[in-house]
């Protein structure tokens, strides 16, 4: 299969920026990852075929991306590597939706919806704040930032410092218990 | 999902970004480990009797002896190569060309070496205790390349850790037992199959679950 001269060029770039990123030039890194996303956009979407779940899967790319770009060695070709570690995201992704009939979603927590939550803790409706503010620490951290902050899991997962799996896996049982409490507290 | 997201996320990384000491190429580390497992190999000998003094007539006249060590030879080649390539992004071809040895390798030790030995009736194997005697003897000789590959693996970035920690014991273990195949006095089907061939696969299924559950403990928290 040939490349385009366009490829070459955008290939030499990416390598480039890679080699600085990892001495630590933030801007290197920034333009190389907003350059690729689209690119990795469609590399997910075609291999996915599910639009709703790709932006997950490009999200937890990133971060993979993230946790290993000291595996990559700049004078071998950057495409195979970005490539590879999207690969397995989207394996990963489908093994998971295989794994779990339906995904676990916010809907399924019978949870005011986002517009009724505001941004600020101090807005929520105090059985809401107090239900939330007696959830274990990390289990409150998974909610806030998935439902009060609406980031996206993948997102939410990196500002915990946690894989998106373990993030889910927080926000199902604070959801759980936040649904037991607001409904002793309404009976 | 929200697109915005992935922007915000992008700008996060970039803010977080710190400079990293890159891995190692793959052929240093193959190096490496080939003279860790040189000096494994020169000291079990040396703390040995020697190489048996039958070798040389049990090659020529034991097809099973003999494929029981060619699929030693190239579990050592094929497990090393294929856990180096599985923890390095767009190696896959390394990892592949591993695997391929790795099961030609499994072929000749575990199938066609006994089937061999067993159809040539090569003897009465000794008690089981020198089974158990050959099986550490293989584990203690692979140890430090072992550990080597190890070391590469949990600083990389495997797919699938485990598998690939399993691959690169097995692979070095298969090493040390072939010293221990080519030093160890005795013959017979079941003492060739359980001291010297399955002692890689043992030592991956026994190891390679412990070190990923430490991995998972230093790794991020979760």
């Amino acid at each position: 299969m040939g490349t385009k001269p366009g490829d070459e060029a955008r290939e030499a770039r990416w390598r480039g920026w890679m080699a600085s990123a990892q001495e630590g030039d933030a801007q290197a890194y920034e333009r190389l990852l907003r350059e690729l996303l689209p690119v990795l956009r469609a590399f997910v979407a075609r291999r996915l075929g599910d639009p709703t779940a790709a932006e997950d899967v490009v999200q937890t790319t990133l971060l993979s991306i993230h946790r290993a770009r000291h595996t990559y060695r700049p004078e071998r070709p950057f495409g195979p590597w970005w490539r590879a570690i999207a690969r397995h995201a989207v394996i990963d992704a489908a093994r998971a939706r295989a794994r779990r009939p339906r995904e676990v979603s916010l809907e399924d927590f019978e949870l005011p919806s986002r517009d009724e939550l505001p941004g600020e803790r101090e807005e929520l409706s105090p059985d809401l704040a107090r239900a939330l503010a007696e959830l274990p620490p990390r289990q409150r951290e998974a909610v806030e930032l998935l439902h009060v902050h609406g980031l996206s899991v993948a997102e939410a997962a990196h500002r915990a410092g946690v894989t998106p799996g373990a993030l889910k896996v927080r926000a199902h049982r604070g959801y759980r218990a936040l649904r037991l409490r607001l409904g002793k507290a309404t009976r | 999902m929200r697109p915005e997201a992935s922007e915000r996320l992008i700008q996060d990384l970039a803010r977080d970004v710190q400079p990293v000491i890159r891995v190692p190429r793959l052929r240093v580390v193959g190096g490496l480990v080939a003279m860790v497992g040189a000096a494994a190999v020169a000291l079990t000998v040396l703390a040995s009797e020697g190489l048996r003094e039958n070798l040389g007539s049990l090659l020529r006249t034991t097809p099973g002896f003999t494929a029981t060590l060619a699929g030693l030879v190239l579990g050592a080649l094929g497990g090393v190569a294929a856990a180096l390539g599985a923890s390095i992004p767009g190696r896959a071809g390394v990892e592949r060309g591993g695997l391929t040895l790795l099961a030609v390798a499994a072929l000749l030790a575990l199938v066609a070496g006994p089937l061999l030995l067993l159809w040539q009736a090569s003897g009465a194997s000794p008690p089981f205790a020198r089974d158990l005697d050959c099986l550490r003897g293989a584990w203690l000789t692979g140890f430090a390349p072992a550990a080597v590959v190890a070391w590469f693996v949990v600083r990389a970035a495997p797919h699938r850790p485990g598998l690939a920690l399993g691959l690169g014991i097995a692979g070095a273990v298969a090493l040390g037992a072939l010293v221990r195949a080519t030093t160890c006095p005795f013959a017979g089907t079941r003492h060739l199959l359980l001291g010297h061939a399955m002692a890689p696969l043992l030592a991956a299924v026994v190891v390679a679950p412990i070190l990923v559950w430490l991995r998972r403990r230093r790794g991020p928290r979760s």
